[in-house]
């Protein structure tokens, strides 16, 4: 016990002598949250608050052209442009400004779309009512909405845009049938019935709602989804200082010189354990208390942890722990500091990406899901997001830190057997 | 001077991964308590790897071995109780002050309060490093470092002392202050197992001596042993070369 505590004096020692590695063990963790936090917190404001610029070319100022136009400038989606340079652009000019990158979309609506519609409607109705049947449409009853999309714009929103373009249309065409059918009815019966538009008349709604347990309504912002997740990814990158630290250790001697005293190459890594255990949890109550005062100071959300802290702090230890039993892994078996610093730092872009740092695991392929659920980041994750977002309590997320336990524990024994082999057989 | 053997070496073999002749080939060697041990030999005779193994930090491929009376195999934990090692590298850490450097092998050795304070202090004075005590050791000239190296080794003031090359790279003073403060050591009762290429040192500071070469010890005794026994009255250099050849050395 006496040897821990000393052996904890002087990786404590060593740490605290290093300034520019303590400021940049804690300094860089709370760039990365705030830089990446900023970063999806204003990707999420562009989108909502008309930031992607759309360049329309209406040349149909009927219904279907009004209608498409209206709904684009009401969706609060995008910046609409009607003109390029102050004047009013060619078919070709809009496409060669999307293609030049200016305008993420160009849209052209095709002149007299709306009155192509009402023809074949109007052709249509006459051929019902005349007990003729209705043909497939021929070419000249076609209407293209030329829909023009910047590679660089994600293909979500492009698909988001052609459904809503298509909603757009199919209300304006359904209502001129039903125009259409009002007229003919009335000029066929001795008693005129009103207008049938009865798409006036909404009788569905959607209600949305964000559910958590313990029936609470939680909003989430970008604060709240991006800060476990990156201060996770933080954390686990303790492992490259951690793992060279444990090489410079071994190169110099110093560690053996430690094997030769009265203390095990356990005890020797329970210290390191302990100190960087501190580490870590310093690293993340700085990033919670930079979530809470310092964001809603540079324009982001709040945090919000009243009531989380013992539930966040357990898990925080829980990650802290898996995230230093990989590092004594990688310090032991590593040889040396390149083979350490290329293996964690990659190993641990590849555990966060499959843990879904980066992208929700929902929306992964199924291999990769599968794989997602032995990723310490991905229990760590769901821990946190179930605190923060879904209001859990510590008895809905213990099991995540367990599972984070037991795999530090592991770290820590493929680690023990490894250097035990390497003093064997080398 | 025949005291109680403190270590024994019996058949000690040993083979690093991937090679196929060994390191180490059937060694037998019995170290009588008290003595400094000179184990010499040219680079890559074997006399690290032997130490290594003595201090438990590498496991031998074959063969028997005590240190202090404790098997290697079965009682390393009682083992690193009673010795001290010296390593051939400055095995500190570098952003530590030098006291803070014996505090921490001290304490780890169960040294605590004021008898670890008092026996810092009377290392640091013997070997000239109190002016500097505060300062941290990456700041330390070679024969700095390599003093403080040796004071880790044997602050605890252990039964057996292993030390590997403990004067290389140093200068004359500091290889002088080295070698008394040793001879010393030894005076209190403490056996000295030691390693070295500087010969004329061996030959002044070791009470017996064994040569190793190719992992296998081709002379021991004292050094009158063992130039009655290549029948010469030469220096120990001269019996050396004569020995292990004049062949380059890996």
């Amino acid at each position: 016990m006496r040897a821990i505590g000393k052996l904890v004096y002087k990786d404590f020692l060593i740490i605290i002598r290093d300034k520019g590695g303590l400021a940049m063990l804690f300094l860089m963790p709370m760039a990365l949250v705030l830089i990446m936090t900023s970063l999806q917190d204003n990707t999420f404001k562009a989108i909502n608050e008309s930031g992607i610029n759309l360049i329309l070319l209406n040349n149909d100022p009927d219904s279907l052209g009004s209608a498409i136009e209206q709904e684009i400038v009401r969706s609060n989606f995008f910046r609409v442009h009607y003109d390029i340079n102050g004047r009013r652009p060619s078919d070709q000019a809009v496409k060669e400004a999307v293609a030049s990158g200016r305008y993420q979309i160009g849209i052209v609506i095709p002149a007299l779309a709306t009155q192509r519609i009402r023809e074949r409607v109007q052709r249509n109705v006459m051929k019902i009512f005349s007990g003729d049947t209705v043909k497939t449409k021929d070419a000249r009853d076609s209407v293209n909405i030329m829909l023009y999309v910047d590679p660089a714009t994600k293909n979500s929103l492009r698909s988001t845009l052609q459904g809503s373009i298509r909603e757009y249309s199919t209300r304006v065409e359904s209502r001129i049938v039903l125009n259409e059918l009002t007229r003919e009815i009335n000029s066929r019966m001795m008693m005129p019935i009103t207008n049938l538009n009865l798409l006036k008349q909404e009788t569905v709604y959607y209600k949305e709602e964000y559910v958590a347990r313990g029936n609470k309504t939680v909003i989430p912002n970008s604060v709240q989804h991006n800060v476990p997740a990156w201060t996770l990814f933080a954390m686990f990158f303790i492992v490259i200082p951690f793992a060279s630290a444990m090489i410079k250790e071994r190169e110099d001697g110093s560690l053996d010189r430690l094997l030769t005293m009265p203390c095990s190459y356990a005890s020797i890594m329970v210290s390191k354990m302990l100190v960087y255990l501190v580490v870590c949890f310093l690293q993340f109550v700085l990033i919670l208390l930079m979530g809470v005062y310092l964001f809603p100071l540079v324009g982001l959300p709040s945090l919000v942890v009243v009531g989380r802290v013992l539930s966040l702090s357990v898990m925080a230890v829980a990650a802290a722990l898996a995230a230093i039993g990989y590092g004594i892994a990688v310090g032991t078996i590593a040889r040396t500091h390149q083979q350490a610093a290329i293996f964690a730092s990659i190993s641990v872009v590849i555990l966060a990406a499959v843990g879904g740092i980066w992208v929700p695991v929902f929306i992964m392929p199924p291999l990769l899901r599968e794989i997602s659920t032995v990723s310490p980041l991905n229990w760590g994750l769901n821990g946190f997001y179930d605190i923060l977002v879904r209001n859990a309590g510590l008895a809905d997320v213990i099991h995540y830190g367990i599972w984070m336990l037991f795999f530090s524990l592991g770290c820590l024994l493929i680690a023990l057997y490894y250097h035990r082999w390497r003093k064997e057989f080398n | 001077m025949n005291g109680k053997i403190t270590i024994q070496i019996q058949n000690l073999t040993k083979f690093y991964r991937g090679n196929t002749t060994p390191a180490i080939d059937k060694v037998n060697l019995d170290v009588h308590e008290g003595r400094i041990f000179g184990l010499l030999g040219p680079n890559g005779a074997g006399k690290t790897t032997i130490i290594r193994i003595l201090c438990g930090l590498l496991a031998p491929t074959d063969g028997e071995v005590t240190v202090g009376g404790y098997s290697l195999k079965h009682e390393l934990h009682k083992i690193r109780q009673i010795i001290g090692v010296v390593p051939q590298e400055i095995a500190l850490y570098p952003t530590l002050t030098a006291r803070e450097n014996l505090s921490v092998f001290g304490g780890i050795c169960g040294l605590k309060g004021n008898d670890l304070k008092k026996r810092m202090d009377k290392w640091l004075t013997l070997f000239g490093l109190v002016k500097s005590q505060h300062q941290q050791v990456g700041r330390f000239s070679g024969g700095m470092k390599r003093r403080l190296n040796l004071i880790a080794g044997l602050l605890h003031n252990p039964q057996i002392l292993f030390l590997d090359e403990p004067t290389v790279g140093v200068d004359v003073q500091s290889k002088y202050v080295i070698i008394e403060n040793l001879m010393e050591i030894n005076r209190t009762g403490t056996t000295i197992v030691y390693t070295s290429h500087y010969l004329e040192e061996a030959e002044n500071l070791c009470s017996y001596l064994a040569i190793i070469d190719e992992g296998r010890i081709i002379a021991q005794g004292t050094l009158n042993e063992i130039k009655k026994e290549n029948s010469t009255e030469s220096k120990l250099e001269d019996i050396f070369l004569q020995l292990t050849g004049k062949d380059l050395r890996d």
